[in-house]
Order: structure tokens, then sequence, then C-alpha cells
């Protein structure tokens, strides 16, 4: 078998002010689908610094409106948005409870209708980063479960799958692993849900450099989780920090071959018989690079993507 | 918890004395065997050689200084060889070890050996591959009387640390279950390496919890968490703290009420200083294992006492309500502050130091405040004989999200 198609990032490629030009770059780097970064008009950063982009103060039809213009060159391009990230965190410990409300009740409501507007079947939502606070990863995982019980019911009646990713945490300088890093527990966590709602309203993102940072075995993880893992966040790291760069790009030794376990990573995804879309979450390497030289470094992820995908499927 | 102290980088294996007469003066009572420590010549073709002919004796002697001078040998561990060292023959070597050391730590009366894994191939291939040895050392085990602990262990993918041999707690749990069940019998624990945990930046507390009472050592030793160093616990800080999940390590053991032995590991510290510094260093170690035993230990010291009462009602009179009001309730807390006296915190009436006059014998009094010198002397000038004791906030089970900044506590106070 063979997987659905290559994907990349909405960030850093697509311009509101002229999203088929953006489009037309993806479709002639030889993308077929894309991830669609919903979380660039509510950032992290801004949230974390309690700052509220008020993106969502639009009514639906003023937002759909707004995206009609991506959908259409998207449709266009012949570029399918296989996957959406909801903007994160959706909730700020020591935030206020205004923000939090806002984030719950506005944000995370019009990102699913969103993602249903786009005809987009799965979006990834981070988990909470609470464990600090509430010492076992079971309370955190709690919040967070009750975040999905809250999406669930839109999920189910949208058709959409909700996606948990594996996270890490920052101790002092030193990433550690955050929400989702057990894969035991997130196929026991994911199968209940789905069970209790009696559809696939929950499945998994594996971020491949979320799990080399905190280093995930990439073959036992991807085969322990078999048919629940939907969606791919593929980018690289020096095993330090959340670089996301282009796969095989960084070594470690001498002999300077790759530390990151890419061959870890195809023997999970053939174990599995992954069909989904490879999609990589390389936005910065469009900025890292001279602009002149974005279509062509497009053009070396999506030929990175087409390697994965001859490997994955023999 | 019982604190026993590596004795790598600071006993000399040929001539074992001196060190352990300082690990004694620094107020360590107990250490352990590393075979590994006698077994280092294996790993150069001038050396092996020798360290064929003379390890076990080696050992023997070390073992006879250490109960001359009455200092306790606990835990062995067995050699173990990097693929870095590049011996030809390592696995075959490190098996042929590992049985001579169930041996002889019967031999020395020494009931648990730690034994790394074996490594190689997908977790699957190698769980077979490990499965089948510690099945054979188990059975050696088992009539030696020794207690074999597996260690989690990391891979290296071209110089990049991942999770390795019983890296995950579900495959650590799976794998000492399943040796156990195959030999009838209890033969195998786990022993923890909180170095290799933070190389890898897992969560120690679900490690601990997951492992309970399999877990029967932990290894504390501190790295950056990219460097495979042992370093004493805290020092490798960096914007302002230290990069070693403590938090969640002291997390776990507390709650599992570990009662194991700590093996406090920081070969690299002592080998990056002068031999001069080094009895200073030790003895601050020691300081460090008392500060962490005491961590580990809060709760047991809570459940000590049939009664309680705290001292200070602040910030960490609030942390012992939020995490030990319910299971260990104090009569009430105390403060020094007149203003407070008669009202109402955390659910608590505050009270005037006098009232402690009053208490039973037995009720211990709880210092909730840092000024423990201070307010210990106080106590003691006011006569009473009642147990002290320092409850401490810097590691509870969980955190408000927010602290009371100077006096805003005094919000909190009802009355």
């Amino acid at each position: 078998m063979t997987v659905q198609g290559i994907g990349v990032q909405t960030k850093e490629a697509i311009d509101d002010a002229c999203p088929e030009n953006g489009f037309r770059l993806l479709r002639e780097a030889g993308f077929s689908h894309v991830d669609f970064s919903l979380n660039g008009y509510m950032r992290n950063t801004d949230i974390y610094k309690m700052k509220n982009s008020h993106f969502f103060d639009k009514s639906m039809a003023e937002i759909e409106a707004f995206f009609q213009p991506h959908k259409q060159a998207a449709a266009k391009m012949g570029i399918t948005i296989g996957q959406m990230h909801m903007p994160y965190p959706a909730y700020v410990p020591q935030g206020k409870e205004e923000l939090n409300r806002y984030l719950w009740e506005e944000m995370a409501p019009k990102s699913m209708q969103l993602c249903k507007f786009f005809d987009c079947p799965y979006i990834v939502i981070h988990g909470f980063k609470l464990t600090y606070f509430l010492g076992a990863e079971e309370a955190e995982w709690a919040e967070t479960e009750r975040f999905i019980h809250y999406l669930a019911p839109m999920a189910k009646e949208m058709g959409i799958t909700v996606c948990i990713e594996n996270l890490y945490d920052n101790l002092n300088g030193h990433i550690v692993e955050g929400p989702c890093c057990n894969v035991d527990k997130a196929v026991e966590r994911i199968d209940r849900i789905n069970e209790q709602y009696g559809a696939e309203v929950l499945g998994f993102c594996f971020d491949t450099g979320h799990a080399n940072l905190v280093g995930l075995d990439f073959e036992y993880f991807l085969t322990r989780l078999g048919h629940r893992l939907k969606v791919l966040h593929i980018h690289d790291n020096d095993g330090r920090q959340d670089l996301h760069q282009i796969p095989f790009t960084f070594t470690r030794t001498r002999e300077n071959a790759s530390s990151t376990d890419w061959e870890g990573f195809i023997r999970g995804l053939q174990n599995i018989d992954y069909q989904g879309v490879l999609s990589f979450e390389t936005a910065p390497v469009l900025t890292a690079f001279p602009d002149v030289m974005k279509a062509d470094a497009l053009k070396f992820i999506h030929k990175i993507g087409q390697y994965f995908a001859t490997r994955i499927s023999v | 918890m019982r604190i026993v102290c590596s004795p790598v980088g600071i006993v000399e294996h040929r001539r074992p004395r001196g060190g352990l007469e300082r690990l004694c003066q620094s107020g360590f009572s107990e250490t352990v065997l590393d075979f590994g420590m006698f077994a280092g010549g294996f790993a150069g073709k001038k050396r092996r050689a020798e360290a064929e002919t003379h390890w076990q004796e080696w050992a023997d002697r070390y073992v006879e200084e250490a109960k001359r001078q009455g200092v306790l040998l606990g835990l062995a561990f067995a050699p173990h060889f990097e693929s870095e060292q590049k011996i030809p023959d390592s696995e075959e070597l490190e098996i042929r070890l590992a049985e001579i050391c169930i041996q002889k730590s019967a031999q020395y009366s020494i009931d648990m050996l730690v034994v790394r894994s074996l490594v190689g191939g997908s977790y699957a291939e190698n769980f077979a591959k490990n499965r089948e040895y510690f099945l054979r050392l188990g059975r050696m085990a088992q009539s030696a009387k020794v207690r074999l602990l597996v260690v989690n262990s990391y891979r290296n993918i071209n110089g990049h640390l991942v999770r390795g041999f019983c890296g995950e707690p579900a495959q650590a749990v799976a794998f000492v279950d399943e040796i156990n069940a195959a030999l009838g019998a209890e033969v195998l624990g786990f022993c923890l390496d909180a170095g290799v945990c933070n190389l890898i930046g897992i969560n120690m507390y679900d490690f601990v919890t997951a492992l309970g009472a399999c877990l029967q050592a932990v290894i504390l030793r501190e790295n950056d968490g990219v460097h495979d160093d042992s370093l004493l616990p805290f020092s490798s800080a960096h914007g302002g703290g230290s990069r070693m999940d403590w938090l969640n390590l002291i997390r776990g053991l507390r709650a599992v009420h570990f009662s194991g032995v700590a093996v406090l590991d920081f070969r690299t510290t002592l080998t990056a200083l002068s031999g001069l510094l080094r009895p200073a260093m030790l003895s601050f170690a020691h300081k460090v294992t008392e500060y962490l035993t005491w961590q580990v230990q809060m709760e047991e010291c809570l459940r000590r006492y049939p009664s309680r009462v705290l001292f200070g009602a602040g910030n960490m009179c609030r942390a012992y309500m939020k995490c030990y009001g319910e299971d260990f309730p104090p009569l009430y807390t105390c403060d020094n502050n007149p203003q407070v006296w008669g009202k109402e915190f955390c659910g608590l009436s505050v009270h005037a130091p006098e009232d402690l006059r009053s208490l039973p014998e037995d009720c211990a009094i709880f210092i909730c405040n840092v000024y423990y010198e201070e307010i210990e002397r106080q106590l003691r000038d006011m006569g009473l004989k009642n147990p002290i004791e320092r409850f401490n906030d810097e590691f509870m089970p969980s955190f408000h999200f927010e602290r009371l900044e100077s006096d805003g506590w005094k919000e909190q106070v009802k009355g």
C-alpha cells in the first residue's frame, strides 16, 4: 500500500493577501496536501504572554468569508487540506479567566467549525501542560480529557477526528517529556474515548521532532499506536531544541550519520501499514533559507517525502 | 530510603583503604561493590591479562577492607562495557562476568546485584534476547539466593541518546513480571537510573509509580540532559535551576514510600576536582543526600506521629493543607504574628505559640517556615518537649497555581 500523499504546513507558505500564489508554489513543489496552520492566527507565544489576537471575535460567517479564498485556491490547485492545527495552548494555568474562557468558548469551537468548512478530517490539539502544578500525569490528562469531551460531540457531528500530539516541556533549558509521550496510556485513552462516542473522535498525531527531543523509540511508539495514528508532524532537530528543520539535517558524531532515528520511523510506519499523509511541519525552513530559495527548499522537502513514501511502501 | 555512596571516583580499586576511610569520615556508612571498578582492565589489550588474573582478588580485598572498616555493602553492580570501548567480545565477556558476579555476591552475602541489559535490534528482538539472558542469570541467582536488578537504559543513535531497553515504564514492568513469572519467584527487581531518565527526558514520577514494589534501587546522579555524566545532584544548573527533574523523582519516590537503596553516584564531579578538594566535596555530598532523604521521607515523617500541629500560617502551611491536610490533619497552626491569633487560615485556627504548652506529649510540631533554626530555638526556649520536625514545600506532590505574595496571604485569613 502507498501513503495518501505528501503535505506541508501552510505557515510561511500561504499569504492571506493572495493564497493562490502560495498554493501554486506548493503544487509546483509537488505537494498534494497541506496542514492548515490555524495556530498562526492566534500564536502560542502571544497566548503565553496573555495576549489575545481576538481573531476569533469574528462571527463564523466572517471567518469563513476570510478563509474562502484559501479554500478556493487550494481546490483550484488540487491541494487537499488534510489536517489542521488548532491554536494552542487552549488553557493557560496562570492566565486570566477571561483569556481561558475565550480559548475554550470562542477559539476552540470556531476552529472545529473552520475545520469542517475546509472539509478537513483531522484537527491537532495540544494537551495541557500541568504536571508541575497537578503532580501526576493522570491529573494533567484529566484536564485535557475534559477539553476533549467538550470537543468530541462537535467532532462526531462534523466527522472530524481530534488528534492529540506528543509534546515536550522545558526544565531550565533541558527538554523533558510533556503530554502524550506515553504510548501505552495514549492507546488506552484513545480507544476508551472512541468507544464512548461510538466514533473515531480521537486519534494521534506523531511529531517526529518532539519525539526526538525526548528520545522516544520511534519504531516502538508507532507500532504500538497502530491504526490510532492519523496524522504526522515530520521535522528534525539536534535533539536539544525544537528546530523544525529538514529531516536528515543533524549529526552528532564524526561519522556524520543522522542522529535522528529515521530508519525507526520508516520501520514503524511499515509495521502499521500507514496510509495517511506524510506531512512536514517545517515552516522555519522557509524563513531560514533566502526567499528566492523557498521554492527549491519546498521541492527538497517534498523529495524527502517521496523517499519516505517509497521506503514505507516496500 | 537507604543512602549508599558509590565508591567510583573515591576508592582506588587496588588500594581501597584510604577511599573507604574518606567515605566513612564524610558520614556515609554504606557503599556498593561495583565489580566494574576491578574489570576496567578488560577494555585494554595491554591490561586484559592482568584484569583476568586479578579482578576477583581485587574485589575480595575491597570487600575485606570494607568489612574491616564496618562499611556496609548492600548492593553490587556487574561490569558493563560500552560499545565505544570497542571490546571485540564485549557481550560474551559481560555475560561471563555477570555469572561470576552472582557467585561472588552470594559469597560476600550481598543480596542484590545490578545487571545491565544486552543491546541490539528492535525492541522486540532486544526483549527476546534479554529474556533469554535474564532467565539464565535468574536461575543461577535463584540458587545463589541473590536478587537481580535490571536497569533502564538508552540507545545511542549516532550520538543522540534515545530510550533503550526497559526505557519506558510499561516495558520495565512487563519485563520484570515476565521473568519472575517464568522463574516462579521474585528473582528480578528494578534499579532506576535517574541519570538515564534525565537523558531521555522521561517523567520519573510516572516511571517510579508504575514500578511500585519492583523498584528496589535508584541511582541518584545528575547530568545536563545531553551528556551521560554523573554529577552531584543539583549541580547541573542553568537559567536559575537544575536541568534534572528532581521534582518528579522525589514526587515518585515519596508516592511509593520508597524504602530501597539510593545509590549516589557523582563520579564526574569528583574526577574533575583536585584530590585536595574531594574530602570537602564528599562531606557536602553527604549533606545533599540528607536533604534528599528528608524530602523523600517527608510523608513518612508526618505519618510517624499520632497528632501534629503546624507552626506558620503562610505559603508553606497552605501547601501542607493542599497536599496533606486531609490525610494528616493538624490540630491547628500557630504563628508569631498576634494579629492572626484566633483567626482561621486554610481551614485551621491560628493559635499563639503559648498554646503549644498544652499539647499532648507525643504531638509533633511541624515548622512550616524556612526560619527553622530560629523557630526551633524559640520552641526549645519555651521548654517544650514535643517532637519538632521541619516541613518543606519545595518538592510537593502538587502546587497551587499561584503563591501568595508578600502579605497577600493575609487576605486568606478569615476572622
